[in-house]
């Protein structure tokens, strides 16, 4: 146990820290051309993407070939550090480099890991995960979207829900039901979908607080034919691909979140003072405990995922894991709602969502009904209560 | 005590909110968060039926009813997150003018609120103070007039235009609860800046006065005035448990709508309801928003009855409201899960309410505050 | 019965109380020794002959069939001047309605006027180990030899288990029928050959619970309570006259916490740290609580007085009640520092952690909450995962 990785790795850092600051994309740039969704890849970020690919920065894990250098853990998370710091995503298309092209990596073949996973890896192709629909939500095993064989050719009727980017994308990584007299979890095949098809009809959901900007949408498969080539792996062997991730970044995805969670307690904590000056002193008291508890947390958060990192490092499993997604999630909606608070009479005020980057997160208010994203989606915090009585505590199943 | 409603009370409560079914249907509420709607035609129907005169004498031209009718209505309100400017009209400036005011207000501004020909507001809080010893606007007389000169904050408006504002002001060189006064002044003659809030069906404002002049009869107490004090103890408790009962109406609907989709939404083969740990979840809701209501109605009991108890019984009515919209706020979304999170969904327009709502007139915070300093726990602080 | 009745009434007690509950007497109840719990059984005689240990029973037993409003006078006043009740106080509660509702003429004759009493102490035997908050699959057994059903098993959490004369005891009389349908309800007399009681030390230090065995105890089957086999609806189904258990829930909890206001109030002593706005915060929390225990009460009882059915109110109260209980120890705690380690604190802080456990869990009040108040679906018993 020690406070710092060592002086090699304090090196790699400062090497990469110096690059990112000669190569990254300027605010002004992004300002002027921000992101409309999590598959929209404005022209800036095509570049970005493309230099960090050339570079051997994109995912520094991976090979060379693939947009990295073969980095091992630490300087990962070294490297996960600085660019959450610097606040440059390093792709404008999170699951498409997150989730779809390391799946294609692992299970698909090498057309389609060079029209599909190449193309997104250089910042070209966007693409959104179909996964989620009205009758299959935490229950996703139960998925109904069809996908039959009809020759060399795949007919898709469905639909799908909650597919953030689908408004962007260009294809779609579709979760569909090849046999539904299989057990629900044996009968589940991915395939490849070009949004451009004919039958797809994708729907934009306004969500509550950004309803002008939406990412998440409702997306239809009305008799979508698509060539069978584009099943991917074999045929009812989908539910493996579920848990798609960049392997060797599993251990850290909790990073963002910490470091988000510490960014707002430190703007709270800069925006505390004068407004607990408004507030009466019995509302003082009580409010500055309930701030101190968030600062509290916010620390324990980043313990917390680096003892869990560490004991991946170390080749054992960590439990930790299982709580950082319920713990982050919950202590940022709990932290936007004592900011909210904090302000009093303020609170019912709608940010300016319109800083320079483009990146204004409005009000804290805003900002806890935003919060909510983080504790439905991707395994809400009742899901992730039961993995970790189950999984972790080993309770027995109902 | 009978805390449970007569008939005649359940029956005004079944026709408030039929009326509401019909007059302001969720696509009412849509319309004003989306932009396209405004609640006009609400309110005329609400003048219709005589509600702005619910609790005005009957010789005024009201219906001289009591302090729980106007709960029952404002609760109703609550539960469909009702726009327009029944809340400040007949919860804040009616108040306002009959306990600062003399009878030649009340025959002149009263006598047009239950006709339905005037609304009006309250400015008394500032800096996010709702406490009459924060008052910092002044009020100097010259001649025959009085001048206003201050700032006020969160006034709740809810028309696009009102007619008439109470201001709360204290002579130059006055502190505490001395030299308190109150005026009537127009509407358009203080300058306001409407805040963009998350919840236009609450829309607040802060206004400016900038050396107001205001004629003698539209002084409702002048400054100094023995009565203030007292009165506007009066005016604050009514207006705070009108707040407190429109969001426990808001919570209610929440947890109707939540408990609704529990039974019907199934995952994993079965509705999610059946699940112990939801289960508790809304048991504890549900405890929460009995401990709320319950609260609610005996401080309105206690205002219609001018009851002693009346004070306390409104802070912890406040303060019990506010934790309830904590969680049911909370609990309301995360149980709807992803649908809860759309703009379609109607259920936001009830979170953004219940959370909008809280900090007027005091946090839950504010007010356990306050009871901590009526049963002597303050002075005994480090 | 008219108000005016129900306040004579309060004067008549008030009076009575203050002269027949001396200082003397108030002292020599204070804690959980032997001589404690005779000047108990001293008081209740002395409750009993003047006519208040049940106010709400029939004369014949020992009560004077007071209507709503005058058991409510009567739970104030007791409250008020801090008075307890019968020593047999599940027996009272539970044991002998159920004994009216359900028993022969003869055992409410011999039963229910020593119990009311305190001649006689009763202990009422349902738990075991097996069986907590899933009563139903209870297992002592009674297998039926002649005209005695012969005992086997052990039962657990009996309130005066060791003290008890008497025991109501649950046991299963049919082990082939459905579980809740082979279950009798026996009065059995604690001198029995056969029946041991081994006292259980609470962590409050006390033995105010035992163990009960049975090793072949053989009881009459004349001391069935109700139908051979019908225990479940003896369990159940028992209807009490007594209303105003409801309001004595809040009366005394209203008097602790006023008790911890004052103390809070009275400012810093050398053990006792000065109140921060947490602590203040939450004590008005608690205030709150209580109030709103105290507006449930009225609700229900406000119902019942006009007649109406009673709403949901009666579900929410115990278990707002437990909750609340058991804060107002973890506050009082915050509040009195090391006081909080003397008596009567002490106790009260220890004993709190069994609210939400005994008489119905937390967690079970919650599933009858939300499936009989809300109307939420039962959990599937082979539930798919």
């Amino acid at each position: 146990m020690k406070l710092s990785f060592g002086p090699e790795v304090d090196q790699f850092r400062r090497e990469f820290v110096s690059w990112l600051e000669e190569n990254r994309p300027t605010d002004e740039e992004i300002a002027v051309d921000p992101p409309r969704s999590s598959a929209d890849i404005p022209e800036w970020a095509r570049r970005w993407t493309r230099r960090m690919f050339d570079a051997g920065w994109l995912v520094p894990g991976w090979p060379p070939e693939r947009g990295g250098r073969n980095a091992g853990p630490v300087e990962t998370l070294v490297y996960l550090e600085e660019m959450t710091k610097a606040r440059v995503p390093r792709t404008t298309n999170p699951q498409g480099l997150g989730i779809v092209a390391p799946s294609l990596f692992d299970y698909g073949d090498e057309r389609q890991i060079r029209e599909y996973a190449m193309p997104i890896l250089l910042g070209e192709r966007s693409a959104c995960l179909g996964m989620s629909e009205p009758g299959a939500g935490s229950d996703l095993a139960s998925l109904s979207t069809r996908a039959v064989i009809d020759g060399d050719e795949l007919v898709i009727n469905g639909q799908k829900v909650w597919t953030s980017g689908a408004n962007y994308a260009d294809f779609c990584f579709l979760f569909c039901r090849t046999d539904p007299n299989a057990p629900k979890h044996k009968g589940i095949s991915v395939v490849l979908v070009d949004m451009q098809r004919e039958g797809i009809t994708v729907r934009p959901l306004a969500e509550i607080v950004h309803p002008d900007r939406p990412d998440l949408n409702e997306v239809f498969f009305d008799d979508v034919r698509v060539p069978i080539d584009n099943l991917v792996g074999e045929v009812n062997n989908g539910w493996a691909m579920a848990g798609g991730s960049l392997a060797h970044e599993r251990g850290m995805v909790w990073l963002s979140s910490v470091m988000g969670l510490e960014e707002n307690v430190s703007r709270l904590l800069g925006e505390a003072p004068d407004a607990l000056a408004r507030l009466s002193p019995h509302e003082r008291g009580v409010v500055v405990d309930r701030i101190v508890s968030s600062y509290i947390d916010s620390q324990a958060a980043r313990c917390l995922g680096y003892r869990g990192f560490a004991k991946l490092v170390r080749g054992g499993s960590a439990p930790e894991q299982a709580l950082m997604k319920a713990f982050c999630t919950e202590s940022q909606r709990e932290l936007s709602l004592v900011a909210a608070e904090l302000t009093g009479d303020r609170a019912p005020d709608l940010g300016d969502s319109t800083d320079r980057t483009g990146r204004g997160e409005g009000s804290w208010l805003e900002r806890y009904f935003g919060s909510f994203g983080g504790t439905i989606s991707a395994g809400s915090s009742e899901i992730q209560r039961n993995i970790i009585a189950e999984r972790v505590l080993g309770l027995p199943r109902a | 005590m009978d805390l449970e409603f007569s008939t005649e009370e359940a029956e005004l409560r079944d026709n408030v909110r039929s009326v509401l079914a019909a007059s302001c249907p969720p696509s009412l509420v849509r319309s004003i968060f989306e932009g396209s709607g405004d609640a006009e035609s609400l309110w005329k129907q609400m003048v219709d039926l005589y509600w702005p005169g619910l609790a005005i004498p009957e010789p005024l031209g009201g219906l001289g009813m009591g302090y729980v009718e106007v709960a029952i209505v404002v609760e109703e309100l609550g539960r469909v997150v009702a726009p327009g400017p029944f809340l400040p009209t007949v919860t804040q400036f009616a108040p306002a003018v009959r306990s600062l005011g003399e009878d030649r207000h009340h025959e002149h501004f009263l006598s047009a609120v239950a006709s339905g020909e005037l609304t009006g507001s309250l400015a008394l809080a500032e800096e996010g103070a709702w406490e009459p010893a924060a008052v910092r606007t002044v009020a100097r007389h010259t001649g025959d007039a009085w001048r206003l000169s201050g700032s006020k904050s969160s006034v709740l408006s809810g028309a696009p235009a009102f007619d008439e504002l109470v201001v709360v002001a204290r002579a130059e060189g006055t502190h505490g609860l001395d030299g308190l006064g109150a005026f009537v002044i127009p509407w358009a003659s203080v300058e306001t800046t409407s805040r963009r809030v998350i919840d236009p069906t609450l829309p607040l404002v802060d206004v400016r006065l900038d050396d107001v002049e205001v004629p003698e009869e539209r002084v409702l107490a002048a400054p100094g005035a023995e009565h203030v004090p007292a009165a506007l103890a009066v005016v604050l408790e009514e207006a705070t448990a009108a707040v407190a009962l429109s969001t426990v109406g808001t919570c209610r609907s929440i947890f109707e709508s939540t408990l609704d989709y529990a039974k019907v939404r199934e995952q994993y083969g079965r509705p999610i309801g059946s699940f112990q740990a939801l289960k508790h979840r809304f048991a504890d809701l549900y405890l929460s928003l009995e401990r709320a209501t319950s609260l609610c109605y005996f401080a309105a009991l206690t205002i219609a009855e001018d009851d002693p108890r009346r004070s306390e019984a409104v802070s912890l009515a406040k303060a019990a409201v506010g934790d309830c919209q904590r969680l049911m706020a909370q609990d309301g979304l995360q149980l709807h899960g992803g649908i809860g999170f759309t703009w379609e969904n109607d259920l936001h327009f009830l979170l953004k309410r219940a959370k909008c709502g809280d900090p007027l007139f005091g946090s839950a915070a504010w007010h356990r505050g306050r009871l901590a300093e009526q049963h002597g726990l303050l002075e005994v602080s480090a | 019965m008219t108000a005016q009745s129900a306040e004579q009434l309060r004067h008549e007690l008030r009076s009575w109380l203050a002269s027949s509950f001396t200082s003397e007497l108030r002292r020599a109840l204070r804690g959980p020794s032997d001589e404690a719990f005779d000047a108990h059984r001293q008081w209740n005689a002395i409750l009993f002959d003047a006519g208040y240990a049940a106010v709400s029973w029939p004369e014949e037993f020992g009560g004077r069939e007071a209507p709503i409003r005058e058991q409510l006078v009567c739970a104030e006043e007791m409250a008020r001047a801090g008075a307890p009740g019968p020593v047999n106080a599940i027996g009272v509660a539970n044991i002998a309605p159920s004994i009216m509702s359900f028993g022969t003429a003869e055992q409410k004759d011999r039963f229910l006027r020593p119990m009311l009493r305190g001649d006689e102490i009763w202990s009422q035997g349902m738990s075991e180990p097996e069986a907590g908050s899933d009563l139903a699959s209870l297992r002592c057994r009674a297998a039926q030899d002649g005209d005695h059903y012969v005992v086997n098993g052990q039962k657990t959490w009996n309130s005066m288990g060791d003290r008890a004369d008497w025991c109501q005891l649950y046991v299963r009389t049919d082990p082939d029928a459905p579980k809740h349908k082979g279950i009798s309800a026996l009065l059995v007399d604690m001198r029995t050959p056969g029946i041991e009681a081994r006292p259980i030390v609470t962590m409050a230090g006390d033995t105010s619970f035992s163990e009960l065995f049975f090793t072949e105890a053989r009881v009459p089957v004349s001391s069935l309570l109700g139908a051979a086999n019908d225990g479940w609806s003896v369990a159940t189904k028992t209807l009490s006259h007594e209303r105003a258990g409801v309001a004595t829930l809040y009366l005394n909890l209203r008097k602790e916490l006023d008790d911890l206001v004052a103390s809070a109030s009275d400012g810093s002593t050398g053990a006792r740290p000065v109140p921060s706005a947490l602590t203040r915060d939450q004590l008005m929390a608690r205030y709150i609580d209580v109030r709103n225990l105290e507006f449930l009460a009225k609700r229900a009882l406000g119902a019942m007085l006009s007649g109406r059915a009673p709403g949901p109110e009666g579900s929410v109260i115990k278990l707002a009640w437990s909750l609340t209980a058991q804060s107002l120890a973890r506050t009082a705690a915050d509040v009195l520092g090391v006081e909080a380690l003397d008596a009567p604190w002490s106790s009260r802080l220890l004993s709190s952690c069994s609210l939400t456990i005994a008489g119905g869990t937390t967690e079970v009040n919650k599933n009858i909450l939300g499936e009989r108040v809300l109307g939420l679906p039962r959990e599937s018993r082979h539930a798919q995962g």
